[in-house]
């Protein structure tokens, strides 16, 4: 049986991968919802693993190996507990993540590193950051709770928010690598 | 223990039927089955496979009942190459090397890699980039790097050129050198099968018209080349199909034991025969 | 040992097997005792049937020429020379028969014939 599950595997892994994206985006802007709705979709892979088996008439072939009937019918059914069970788990890391970049961290690194290569204010700019991190974190902190408590109405707009929280930190992120590299190099 | 036995086997599908199919590889033989697009050869493998279940009638392999929950077990000493059926296309010769690792307990992984080598394989290109003859070639490689008894191959050689072809039916010829080594193959090249075969069964319209010895089969028939009149002279029982041939020429299959001993004949080759018999049975 | 089979005339694999064996033997080529290859390992490498080489090892083997040792394989049988002896006296009877065969057909007389003999075999 471990066979027949590592062909699927294989076979739809490049689908796999489309789908993990494809889930962190509907995850982050729906919450919960999100969630649940993709643990669901995921547990459909064995249905499309027996659309690729069928295309190469594989059921021909696998009568022909030492497959048992019970390992043929059961590997499908692993297959779909298995992939539930690792999208439950991607589910759970993401929103970890995405908490913790709700604690603004990354949003202010990234301009901590900037001013202290640029002036010696550096003091100045942490005690800045501080100040900016905490408002944030508690403003957050109530979109944070209101999100795990699966309302309504106010998901929508929260749900806005929280989409643009990562996609921005990831931004400055990205932005200020290179330049924080150029100031330095300049420097010298 | 022969390596395969069909007893008075009968399947029918809507508008074919294999009636009354009864057919014994002995162990360490290697048996070709012939027979014309459509006769049932692919059919008849799959029910002494166990892959199907016939209507009425009984197949075993090595000793066992394909319809047996035994028979499972029996699978890790059959190397299979099946016509169109092969392994998912996006998958590469490196990941149906690991998943036949899991599958078959005597699996030798270098044996795989070598005839990977030997056939120029590449590793990691997947299989829908194959052209026929890479995907035939991965099917042998596969079939026979489980240490197989019987090695079943559905038209394991067309789509292959003919280097590659006589390169395929040497590794056939080898896997026998063991006794208890057999092959039962089919084709439509009939000269593929004359080369390599002990045995030739003839499937026509879902019914075995003979399984016979191979050499005993040229032995037995000889081709009569002549002008009509003296094709005349010939015993209606004796010839077995006839050809008239443009200018006045005349070839006849005839069977030697029916035909005066000084009557030159011409050697027969498989083909020949069977195209005569089917001829023959047309007429019928 | 040397095998060639021949596709040219009508002569059945397994008979131009057995006859090759047969000549060898009976010429000294193959000594007594000596090991043929098996049956399996002569069909494979000549790519024949194992049911010929089977059937031309059985036939030489009812004659008396080979000898079979289960689970060792075939050796040449000890020469027997009375065996040898009738081979080849059957041999030059159906020479002298064909001989006769065409004086007569040729209007050559039995002395003409006695005396063609008697030359023939002073020159050994």
């Amino acid at each position: 049986m471990k066979a027949l599950i590592q062909k699927d595997v294989y076979v739809l892994w490049k689908q796999m991968k489309i789908f993990l994206l494809v889930m962190l985006v509907i995850m982050v802007g729906n919450g919960s919802f999100g969630s649940v709705f993709v643990v669901v979709w995921c547990s459909m892979m064995p249905y499309t693993a027996l659309a690729y088996d069928e295309r190469c008439k594989w059921d021909q072939m696998a009568a022909m190996m030492p497959y048992s009937p019970r390992d043929l019918v059961l590997s499908k059914y692993v297959l779909g507990w298995l992939c539930a069970g690792a999208a439950s788990a991607v589910v759970l890391a993401v929103q970890a993540i995405i908490r913790a970049l709700h604690l603004s961290v990354a949003t202010g690194t990234p301009l901590a590193v900037l001013m202290s290569f640029c002036a010696s204010a550096s003091v100045l700019a942490i005690t800045l950051v501080i100040f900016l991190v905490c408002g944030a974190a508690g403003a957050l902190g109530t979109v944070t709770i209101s999100v795990d408590q699966t309302a309504g109405g106010i998901q929508s707009l929260f749900g806005f928010f929280m989409l643009i929280l990562p996609v921005a930190a990831v931004a400055l992120t990205a932005v200020s690598i290179p330049l924080s590299m150029r100031l330095y190099t300049a420097r010298r | 223990m022969n390596a395969i036995e069909l007893n008075h086997i009968h399947k029918s599908f809507g508008g074919f039927a294999i009636q009354d199919l009864s057919l014994t590889v002995p162990s360490g033989t290697i048996c070709g089955l012939v027979g014309e697009n459509g006769a049932g050869k692919s059919t008849t493998i799959r029910l002494a496979l166990g892959a199907l279940r016939p209507d009425s009638g009984a197949a075993a392999v090595l000793g066992t009942d394909v319809s047996s929950p035994a028979f499972t077990g029996v699978k890790e000493d059959v190397g299979v190459v099946l016509d169109e059926a092969y392994f998912p296309e996006t998958l590469n010769a490196l990941q149906v090397g690991k998943i036949l690792a899991s599958t078959y307990r005597q699996w030798e992984q270098g044996t795989y890699e070598s005839y990977l080598d030997r056939f120029s394989l590449p590793v990691r290109k997947p299989f829908k980039d194959f052209s026929r003859g890479m995907k035939m070639k991965l099917a042998i490689t596969a079939a026979l790097s489980h240490r197989p008894k019987l090695l079943v191959l559905d038209e394991a050689t067309s789509g292959l050129d003919p280097i590659v072809r006589d390169e395929v039916l040497e590794i056939f010829n080898e896997f026998t050198r063991e006794e208890d080594h057999s092959i039962l193959i089919s084709s439509h090249i009939v000269s593929d099968l004359e080369k390599l075969c002990d045995y030739i069964a003839f499937l026509h319209q879902g019914r075995l018209l003979f399984c016979q010895e191979k050499d005993r089969l040229l032995e037995d028939y000889g081709v009569f080349v002549g002008t009509a009149e003296q094709a005349q002279s010939l015993l209606p029982e004796a010839v077995v199909g006839r050809e008239a041939r443009d200018y006045g020429g005349v070839r006849a299959l005839v069977k030697r034991g029916m035909v005066p001993e000084t009557l030159a004949l011409e050697r027969p080759t498989v083909e020949e025969i069977i195209l005569f018999i089917v001829k023959g049975e047309n007429r019928r | 040992m040397e095998l060639i089979i021949r596709n040219v005339n009508n002569q059945p694999i397994y008979d131009q097997i057995y006859s090759q064996i047969k000549a060898q033997i009976i010429a000294g080529r193959l000594r007594p005792g000596e090991a043929l290859p098996s049956i399996r390992a002569l069909a494979k490498d000549l790519k024949i049937s194992v049911i010929t080489t089977k059937r031309a090892y059985d036939e030489l083997e009812a004659e008396g020429f080979i000898d079979t040792v289960a689970g060792k394989g075939c050796f040449v049988a000890e020469k027997n020379l009375d065996l040898i002896r009738e081979q080849q006296l059957r041999e030059l009877e159906s020479h002298l028969s064909a001989a006769a065969a065409l004086a007569r057909s040729c209007g050559v007389s039995r002395r003409e014939l006695e005396e063609m003999l008697d030359v023939l075999l002073e020159e050994e």
